[in-house]
């Protein structure tokens, strides 16, 4: 009790204060009111592109088939590697389909599955590594050493596509995720699965 | 008590016998789905989990008793013994459900760790709908 | 029947027809003010060619402006925002100083404009409704409307901010950029969308028929907007090159799926360039080695066509008969065949130089789409000018007669504003290239022109400018860093994307 005794003397000051603003309990500094956040994970239908609610259930569909497959789970027990390669883009949308496999290898990581890097994150690794030994600042014994990286021995590859379909009145589009894992050694393909969404608008 | 029902279901489960629930069992669906808002038309008929390979699998049949199409969203919540989370808020799934139709939906758990869950269950229909910001559902259908 | 005369309509008229004498006015020739400018690029000469642009578009109070040591006007926001200057000096200008190789000024100019430019897009996305009730309702000439900058020149603008940024190296900025085209172009696709269905449902509501052969009968030149070449554009304002230019930056970025769309789309909207069939579905298979560059020369030919304003008579009820009534309306007047160079030789290799976008295809597209609005626009203007001077004949005596009949010429031209130098055609060529020092040289339509550039970036453009005069070659900033990998590259070059401070 004693703690709060200073902030109830400072509490009629606060409240003429917030009474000369604005009467309000909620912890903001709101502006005109234009702008609020809103629930990350609400479906979004905005318009029929690829959106954040289609991003979210093709990433959590082929998160939850992956896991089952027996491949994934010898690989978490294993320690194997994954990575993923770039999925193909053959819609006319600009979206960077690296929003999904992130989505899907972060979501794979907090179940026990481990995955290098690959692709653009490469170079500011390979920039890293030449850095603490090439540049002769670096203590030798406490330097990360060049020849020790390990390579994946499966790779998540696939294509998103769309077939859009304009009406006088109605605009459908679909879209179809196809996602594959491969055996990088052998290129079998151990597991594939794929997310179909419709959407659709009016004009 | 809950705690106890539970693990004994899900004794029943790791031997590989699923354990069903359904409505006429005192209400033992009521107590894995959670309405926000009542729901006239979509009501969950059957549902059904098992533990296998260290996932929960789930599946539930959604009935429309009305002659129209209806509009669901849904979401599981997954919970380990103590009714901790153990998964990040899923996003909310848009599923359409024509007249009259029984819908299945079927999912396995995103983590090894969960043992328990919630559906989440929403119709347009109702108040407090899970669409984003001030958008209303306007004519964009995911289905 | 009484035409209803609304008392503010003389005094709008009367105020429009004061500023007429005025720079910076919008009842100004902008034909005749542009065509100095782009012959004096096309000698060569930019600095004249700007100090003309600054004349032409000088404050309101010429003597009040300050004056720096070349006499120019000096740059100063507060007199900016006074003098009113429009979309177009910001157009013009930051083309003018592309040119002159000045990429931050040509930038800060550019971003003025798309500031404009995105005042209008926010007033659309925040109220559809109002933005499309200004059509058809407008009873002044379209001259004295706010120029907003036509579809294809916005995103143009865009496409031409996405460069700057290219070639002062801020790709982050150049990135986001190419995002916002895309985002442009679909605004537009549904606005016009919009005012399609706007235009029909009024013209029903006024019993006023737009029909373009009414117009061709009496003379209008329409089948100069019917070429096979506008007819293949899918719509006056999507800008192939743009897609390529986004499809060509995020390959050499590796970021393939990103890439993917721009060509294909790039495709869609030329569907026999070989230079994006060979990259459709095949993006990242021809990677440049450790000392090359994958370089895009655009090759940029001639100048924008003219907006000309024709005079058709047209029936118009005056005091309750047909009365032929002169209208005037919008043609596009090419400003002649510009040259472009089928190859182009770079470090020896013969490289095809492709067309992508053609402007003067792009403007007659947008006329012929737009010619419907502007034909209902310019009857129901007329029909309410005639009551309007019929009114002030009989009521307001000799003065108020005049006023009006000065007025009605005066405001009776169409709209000839539009981006004067923009080039009329713009092509590509492609090759990776090695770092360093390489000579290029091309055919000009007079001779060869050869010169050297410096390719050095990951992400290197190379712009060319032929005028039928004047050659005009740029040269990316090469960062020193980016050739070989050094220990301590510097902080990269602070990002420079901010507007210029804009004061109200």
């Amino acid at each position: 009790m004693i703690a709060f005794k200073p902030q109830t003397l400072l509490l009629p000051a606060l409240l003429a204060l917030s009474l000369s603003a604005c009467q309000t309990t909620s912890p903001t500094a709101a502006g005109d009111g234009s702008v609020s956040y809103g629930d990350a994970k609400a479906v979004e239908t905005v318009t029929t592109d690829l959106g954040s609610t289609d991003i979210q259930m093709i990433a959590e569909k082929m998160t939850q088939s992956l896991l089952q497959t027996p491949e994934v789970q010898t690989a978490i027990k294993k320690r194997q590697l994954l990575m993923a390669s770039p999925v193909q883009n053959k819609t006319s949308e600009y979206f960077d389909t690296r929003l999904i496999t992130d989505t899907i290898l972060t979501q794979l990581q907090k179940n026990g599955v481990k995955y290098v890097i690959g692709g653009e994150d490469m170079q500011n690794q390979v920039d890293e590594l030449r850095r603490q030994n090439q540049s002769g600042l670096y203590k030798k014994s406490k330097s990360a050493k060049v020849g020790n990286m390990e390579g994946a021995k499966y790779r998540l590859d696939g294509s998103i596509s769309s077939i859009v379909k304009k009406g006088s009145t109605v605009k459908d589009v679909y879209y179809k995720m196809n996602l594959r894992l491969i055996e990088i050694e052998t290129g079998i393909v151990e597991w594939s699965d794929e997310k179909e969404i419709r959407k659709s608008a009016k004009r | 008590m809950k705690k106890i029902a539970m693990t004994a279901a899900l004794g029943l489960a790791l031997l590989g016998t699923p354990f069903i629930l359904q409505a006429a069992e005192g209400g033992s669906i009521a107590s894995k789905v959670e309405e926000l808002g009542k729901m006239t038309h979509l009501k969950v008929s059957d549902m059904r989990a098992v533990k296998r390979d260290g996932l929960l699998r789930i599946q539930v049949t959604i009935a429309n008793s009305s002659s129209d199409k209806q509009q669901l969203y849904y979401r599981f919540r997954w919970l380990d013994d103590d009714g901790f989370t153990v998964w990040e808020e899923e996003p909310w799934k848009p599923e359409l459900i024509h007249g009259l139709q029984k819908k299945v939906i079927s999912v396995v758990s995103p983590s090894f760790k969960a043992t328990d869950f919630r559906l989440e269950m929403q119709s347009p229909e109702n108040e407090g709908a899970p669409f984003s910001g001030n958008n209303a559902p306007g004519g964009i259908t995911n289905q | 029947m009484r035409f209803p005369v609304p008392g503010f309509l003389l005094t709008a008229l009367a105020a429009s027809l004061l500023l007429a004498g005025c720079a910076g006015s919008p009842l100004r020739s902008y034909d005749q003010e542009m065509r100095g400018t782009v012959s004096l690029v096309r000698s060569g000469q930019v600095d004249d060619a700007l100090n003309q642009l600054e004349r032409n578009n000088k404050p309101l109070f010429a003597s009040d402006a300050p004056k720096d040591k070349e006499g120019q006007a000096k740059e100063s926001t507060v007199l900016d925002s006074v003098n009113g200057r429009d979309i177009l000096y910001y157009f013009e200008k930051g083309e003018l100083l592309c040119l002159k190789k000045e990429y931050e000024g040509s930038r800060d100019s550019w971003l003025m404009a798309d500031e404009i430019v995105r005042t209008w897009e926010d007033e659309y996305r925040a109220n559809p409704t109002k933005v499309l009730g200004e059509i058809g309702s407008f009873l002044v000439s379209d001259r004295v409307r706010r120029y907003d900058g036509q579809d294809y020149e916005k995103v143009f603008l865009s496409a031409k901010l996405t460069l700057d940024h290219i070639l002062l190296g801020n790709f982050d900025l150049a990135r986001v950029e190419m995002k916002k085209t895309y985002e442009r172009e679909k605004l537009i696709e549904s606005f016009r969308e919009k005012e399609y269905d706007k235009l029909k449902e009024e013209q029903d509501k006024q019993g006023v028929k737009t029909d373009t052969k009414d117009l061709a009968a009496k003379g209008y030149p329409l089948d100069e907007l019917d070429s096979p070449e506008v007819r293949q554009l899918k719509n006056g304002f999507q800008n192939a090159f743009a897609h390529y230019l986004a499809g060509y930056f995020f390959e050499v970025t590796g970021e393939y799926s990103l890439a993917e769309p721009g060509y294909r789309n790039a495709l869609a909207l030329q569907p026999n360039s070989k230079l994006i069939k060979e990259k459709v579905g095949k993006v990242g298979r021809n990677k440049p080695g450790p000392n090359e560059t994958d370089v895009l020369f655009v090759v940029e030919s001639g100048f924008a066509p003219a907006w000309k304003s024709v005079t058709i008579p047209l029936p118009i009820p005056v005091n309750r008969k047909w009365v032929a009534t002169p209208l005037s309306f919008p043609v596009i007047k090419s400003e002649g065949k510009s040259y472009m160079p089928a190859s182009l030789k770079a470090n020896g290799k013969e490289l095809t130089v492709e067309t992508l976008v053609n402007v003067d295809a792009m403007a007659r597209r947008q006329l012929k789409d737009q010619l419907p609005g502007i034909i209902g626009r310019t009857v129901v203007r007329a029909v309410a000018k005639s009551a309007l001077q019929y009114q002030a004949q009989k009521h307001g005596g000799a003065v108020a007669g005049i006023i009006a009949g000065i007025a009605s010429v005066a405001t009776e031209q169409a709209d000839e504003r539009a981006w004067r130098t923009l080039p009329e055609r713009l092509a590509v060529a492609r090759a990776i290239l090695p770092r360093g020092t390489v000579p290029i040289e091309f055919q000009t339509g007079s001779g060869v022109y050869k010169t050297e550039i410096t390719v050095g970036n990951r992400v290197t453009v190379i712009p060319i400018r032929l005028t039928n005069g004047a050659v005009y070659v740029g040269q990316p900033r090469v960062e020193a860093w980016a050739d070989a990998f050094t220990d301590e590259p510097p902080p990269p070059a602070k990002p420079r994307g901010k507007a210029p401070r804009k004061t109200k």
